[in-house]
């Protein structure tokens, strides 16, 4: 390898690197550091730059795994990884399930509306759903009754979430080519059959990747489940992080434990996904 | 001559409804106004027992006395159940609970009155109301406050919904008026050659309005019944339902698809939408949330504060102040935000991507994989971890800071050094993104267009500028547009690492908006704010829009 | 008995007019090619007697039914896409059972007839791959199978070779007209390859788009060489024959002959006069380029003799094609491969087959009146 070829270029990577890890490996550290403090190392009552330096570095005094497994016993962070996994699966199901049918119309019918039916559900995406926390807060607890609940979380990330899917499966369904359908309608073959039986099956990379996008959205998401949540127990992942290291309490090693546990799995989807990601 | 007949009935029904309608709501007032007066009777009764120690009191205490049917009474003891009592009770490993909205409201009553009751105290006389009484149609609440030193501020809460008033007669009488009205104009006025078919369905849709109304009592039902009638019979006889039926016949596979996701949208974000619109039209908080709209309703007003305040800055004791609230001040940190942002991630990401880009540099798939990471992570797991690193006391950068043997300092106490606090963490999580964008669009250049460029002895610069730069261009121009977007709304790094400190100074337009709906239940005004923000990203669209058009035709 | 008969059919895709006033029969197992200019909606015509598009007027039979309003499925026709349109998510085997499957015949009944189409077409070997893994002639060949195997009253075809290239266009061609031949299946071939329809098809009907074809589609109905030799307007003298047919005004002089740059020359007998011929009337003439010959006067009374400067020469061995600048116009000519003597930059002298002219109205376009 000509390493020594570009060795300006790579040292500018590496230096931009590490620079750019710093936050991941400072996380990890306080992980790992069995505490709940913010420093790294423990800061004398008058510190020399020396005793500064040891708890900037992302290495802790000693390695422990005291904050996961405080994590999982002290707190319900099971629970909340749980929650989290609920809600987002469900919302991921439900996104689906309604986006496949819309998308196929949009992307292979022309039917009155489905001009004005498409910019409904582009706009939709354009407006940020935090402006719309204080209506969607009344709608959903005070008309449907599902404040406090998963379920009414579920409902507010499928909504938000199908015009998403609608967009991307569309996109996908619009490079199908119409004469497959149509030779399956010589065929004999009825409207929802070439749907449930070519359509689905061709589309079914787009689908997948569609969904584990909106999985990903709805396990990330943070403000709407800390509105619509009030009870600890129903907590999703998020939620729980975020107080974890509120103005009240400031428990960093859970924090850091948890937000690893919490990001490997969405890590780990989103390098799996990276080619489709632009 | 049978015109004017028409006309002096129709005048005169018109009249006559107004009247009814006129008494009707006198009737209702008064109904109201004696259902708050026994609400506050007994509020005060109770209060009074529970101070002379004759009531228990525990949280949120239901008593059945004698209230009257649809009310009920409940006693709340504050101090039991706050935040910081709760810590102290349950040991430092229980995360602090937040009130739930329901709670929220009685005790900031409790300590509403509590604070009134000091004040009134001190100043010797009653300056401040001691009782807390809404009297609206759906919802009347009588609160009165019981001192308790133990357990902080109390405060019983009378509520019920109030008697709805009995007036038989002037409500059938509006009813059958009504229908009077839809029957006769229906008759007369109908177009000429337009199926008497229709003109039956519709008269009988006007009496079964007539009827409905006469038994539910609401002339606005009645109305809309009759209007609706008309309009359906209209529909028919133009041919509209039944070309309608035969669209959604004709596409039933279409609609049967689309409908469900319509459905899900319309109700959980064009409803809310709208929704959000006819609320920015009101004052509406949460303590008026259960008024009547039509009582709420202030027309423009929210606009006019939002929009028409230019007060910027007040000149107080020889110093300028800045007003952070106001919103000419927030855009402007928001397009601040957005430009500062966009031009970091671009810059960086186009540097990093002309790095990897090099013609078979060692590694560049590892290099890329690493640079990815930040993108991988949820956002809100890199603000809060950003907010720990930028901690003024044990923060990271401020422990690098004094090794170094400088000062550390207060981030988040100053405009300047907190809006960085959230540049950096917006800046660390953004340069993914335009990472790849760029190396996809950089990919994509044909390399025999730099091969003639050397030919020509153009510098590497130079090829940068005159080749590299404009090719690149067209493909890099959405996503930056993109991420200008992303910026503008991005909620979760201003909300969770300045966290608008100091005094919201850093807050950009959509944190201020969850502020003022979330955190002060200002529903009104906050929908106005997101009704702004929301015309400033059509606006933005638009004009993007245009300029792609042009950009097109010009090509 | 199953023709297809279009009975003054219009169709209009939003609107805008794509076929007007079309009337056609294809007789019971006739092999009917439509060809005609991208976009003159020849796809259109085929999709309507798929019953893919709805008719905005006028009515299609099949065999002695009126299948305007009948479903595609109940049409009893099978359809070969362009781009094959198989799918790509089933086996060879699968894709050509499925239609059979659908109608629900019994699994033995399948796995025999796609045995049967599978021998037929060369696929024994092919049954279990994917789409994907096949060839271009393969996957053409796959379609083709699904389509026979249903045994339909109506084969379609819409440009069905256009993705192969040259030889194996060659092969399918012949392949496709054998097999109509022995399943003797009425079918409709679009193409607008002039050589796939001068070989295939039993019958031509040329089309052209609805502006160029004075409002109308069809231009012409018939088998291929009557067609070549008789074009009955300048839109099928122009679209038949490679290069195509040159072109020259001329005016009547009243006498069966006509005069043209100074020059008389002679009409085929076989035109009769007529008020189209009346003296001073102005008329299109037509000549195909094999129909001129190199030299002056090559012995026989009546050529045409026309000089010229030779702007371009292409010789492609067999035959060399000369383009002339004359004082008629230019002139392409098809002269045999050892035209000696011809340089580019120099004058040639053509002779023109005065027996081998084709008359038009420059008005109306159309063949002026023949005595046949
Ligand atoms: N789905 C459609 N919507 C609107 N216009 C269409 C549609 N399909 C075809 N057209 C138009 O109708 C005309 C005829 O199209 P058609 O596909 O029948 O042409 P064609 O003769 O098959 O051409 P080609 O040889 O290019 O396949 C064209 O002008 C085309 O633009
Ligand atoms: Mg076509």
């Amino acid at each position: 390898m000509n390493f020594s070829k570009h060795w300006p270029i790579h040292l500018g990577l590496i230096a931009f690197i590490g620079l750019a890890m710093y936050p991941i490996l400072w996380v990890v550290a306080l992980a790992f550091s069995g505490s709940q403090d913010l420093t790294l190392a423990n800061l004398p009552a008058d510190p020399t730059q020396g005793d500064h330096l040891a708890a900037a570095l992302p290495f802790p005094e000693r390695w422990s795994l005291a904050n996961f497994s405080g994590l999982m016993r002290d707190l319900p962070f099971l629970q909340w990884m749980g929650n989290s996994l609920i809600v987002s699966g469900l919302t991921t199901l439900a996104g689906i399930v309604i986006a496949c049918p819309a998308a196929y119309a949009f992307s292979r019918f022309r039917f009155p509306g489905q001009r004005a039916g498409l910019f409904l559900f582009l706009v939709s995406q354009m407006y940020p759903v935090v402006v719309m926390l204080a209506p969607l807060y009344v709608i959903v607890s005070e008309w449907l009754r599902l404040g406090d609940s998963l379920w009414g979380l579920m409902l507010v990330y499928a909504a938000t979430a199908a015009p998403f899917c609608v967009w991307m499966l569309k996109g996908y369904f619009d490079t199908i080519p119409i004469e497959i359908e149509e030779s399956a309608i010589m065929d004999g073959v009825s409207r929802p059959r070439i749907f449930w039986e070519i359509v689905l099956p061709l589309a079914r990379p787009a689908i997948a990747v569609t969904a584990l996008f909106s999985f990903m959205t709805a396990w990330n998401e943070f403000i709407l489940a800390a509105i619509f949540l009030e009870n600890q127990d129903k907590y999703t992942a998020p939620v729980g992080l975020r107080f974890l290291v509120s103005d009240y309490t400031a428990d960093w090693g859970y924090f850091a434990a948890g937000s690893i546990l919490v990001s490997l799995p969405v890590a780990a989807l989103f390098f799996a996904l990276q080619k489709n990601l632009v | 001559m049978t015109r004017f007949w028409i006309g002096a009935v129709i005048g005169l029904l018109l009249a006559f409804v107004g009247l009814a309608a006129q008494q009707m709501g006198a009737a209702r007032q008064q109904a109201i106004a004696q259902s708050a007066e026994n609400a506050t009777k007994i509020a005060l009764e109770l209060a009074s027992a529970i101070a002379e120690g004759q009531a228990p009191v525990t949280a949120l205490t239901q008593s059945q006395g004698e209230l009257p049917p649809g009310f009920r009474a409940l006693a709340i003891s504050a101090g039991a159940r706050t935040v910081l009592a709760e810590i102290n009770a349950g040991g430092d490993l229980a995360p602090p609970r937040r009130l739930t909205r329901d709670e929220k409201l009685y005790y900031d009553l409790a300590f509403g009155l509590a604070t009134a009751l000091a004040i009134n105290v001190e100043e010797g006389a009653r300056v401040r109301p001691e009782i807390n009484v809404l009297a609206g149609r759906e919802q009347i609440r009588a609160a009165a406050p019981f001192p308790r030193a133990e357990g902080g501020p109390g405060v019983v809460v009378v509520e019920g919904r109030p008697a709805p008033p009995s007036l038989p007669l002037s409500r059938s009488l509006l009813a059958f008026s009504a229908a009077l009205v839809g029957f006769v104009l229906l008759g007369r006025f109908w177009p000429a050659g337009q199926g008497a078919k229709a003109v039956a369905l519709a008269r009988m849709f006007a009496l079964a309005a007539a009827i409905l109304g006469s038994i539910s009592g609401a002339w606005v039902g009645v109305l809309t019944a009759a209007i609706g009638g008309y309009a359906l019979a209209l529909a028919i006889a133009s041919g509209g339902v039944e070309q309608a039926g035969k669209t959604l016949l004709k596409h039933n596979f279409a609609y049967a698809a689309v409908s469900p996701a319509l459905l899900a949208l319309t109700l959980l974000s064009f409803f809310p939408m709208f929704y959000g619109f006819v609320l920015s039209l009101t004052d509406t908080t949460l303590f008026n949330l259960s008024q009547p709209l039509l009582d709420r309703f202030n027309g423009l007003a929210n606009y006019g504060r939002i929009l028409g305040d230019f007060q910027v800055t007040t000149a107080s004791e020889g110093r300028t102040l800045i007003n952070y609230g106001n919103f000419y001040w927030t855009l402007g940190v928001t397009l601040a935000w957005t430009l500062t942002n966009v031009t970091i991630g671009v810059s960086l990401g186009l540097g990093l991507a002309l790095a990897l880009n090099t013609q078979g540099l060692a590694f560049a798939g590892a290099y890329r994989t690493i640079l990815l990471l930040p993108w991988a992570i949820p956002n809100y797991i890199t603000a809060l971890a950003w907010k720990g690193l930028f901690n003024p006391q044990f923060g990271a950068i401020n422990q690098l800071l004094q090794a170094g043997g400088l000062e550390p300092v207060s981030w988040f106490d100053q405009f300047g050094t907190a809006f960085l606090t959230s540049l950096a963490a917006n800046a660390w999580l953004s340069f993914p993104f335009m990472m790849v964008v760029s190396l996809g669009a950089l990919q994509a250049v044909n390399r025999e267009m730099y091969e003639a460029a050397r030919l020509e002895g153009a510098s590497a610069w130079r090829q940068f500028w005159s080749i590299t730069l404009p090719a690149i261009r067209p493909a890099l121009a959405p996503s930056v547009l993109l991420s200008a977007v992303w910026t503008f709304n991005m909620f979760n790094v201003i909300f969770l690492v300045s966290g608008g400190e100091p005094a919201g100074a850093t807050e950009i337009l959509i944190t201020q908006a969850y502020r003022y709906g979330i955190e002060e239940y200002r529903y009104g005004y906050a929908a106005a704010y997101s009704i702004v923000i929301f015309g400033l990203l059509l606006l933005f669209g638009l004009v993007q829009a245009q300029a792609g058009k042009r950009a097109e035709t010009a090509r | 008995m199953t023709g297809i008969s279009f009975k003054s059919v219009s169709m209009a895709y939003d609107g805008v007019r794509v076929v007007e006033g079309l009337d056609l029969e294809v007789q019971d197992r006739e092999f009917m090619v439509f060809v005609g200019p991208s976009g003159c909606g020849k796809s259109t015509a085929l999709r309507l007697i798929a019953g893919l598009e709805r008719p905005t007027s006028g009515d299609i039979h099949i065999g002695a039914r009126n299948v305007t309003q009948v479903e595609p499925k109940d049409r009893d026709v099978a359809m070969v896409f362009q781009s094959y349109a198989l799918y790509p998510h089933m086996s060879v085997a699968e894709n050509i059972a499925f239609g059979l499957k659908v109608r629900k015949m019994p699994a033995d009944e399948i796995a025999a007839r796609v045995k049967e189409a599978a021998e037929l077409l060369g696929l024994q070997k092919y049954l279990d791959r994917t789409p994907r893994q096949l060839s271009g002639g393969q996957r053409q060949r796959v379609a083709l199978g699904r389509a026979l195997v249903r045994r339909p009253s109506v084969f379609l075809f819409d440009e069905p070779l256009s993705n192969l290239d040259a030889e194996l266009r060659g092969v399918m061609r012949a392949e496709i007209a054998k097999l109509q031949r022995r399943l003797a299946t009425t079918t409709v071939y679009v193409t607008h390859d002039q050589v796939e329809a001068m070989t295939m098809g039993d019958r031509i009907a040329v089309l052209a788009p609805l502006d160029r074809g004075k409002g109308r589609n069809l231009m012409q109905v018939g088998a291929p060489l009557a067609l070549y030799d008789r074009p009955a307007n300048v839109f099928v003298a122009k679209f038949l024959g490679a290069p195509r047919m040159n072109f020259f005004s001329a005016v009547s002089n009243g006498d069966r002959t006509l005069a043209c740059a100074g020059l008389s020359l002679d009409i085929p007998t076989t035109y009769v006069g007529g008020s189209a011929l009346a003296p001073g009337k102005s008329v299109l003439v037509g000549i195909r380029p094999e129909h001129c010959t190199l030299g002056a006067f090559d012995g026989r009374p009546g050529g045409f003799v026309v000089s010229g400067l030779v702007d371009i020469l292409e010789t492609l061995g067999h035959e060399t094609i000369a383009y002339l600048s004359t004082p008629i116009g230019p002139i392409v000519a098809k002269l045999p491969a050892g035209a000696t003597g011809l340089k580019v930059g120099e004058n040639a002298t053509l002779t023109l087959d005065d027996r081998r002219f084709h008359l038009f109205d420059p008005e109306t376009e159309a063949r002026l009146a023949e005595r046949l």
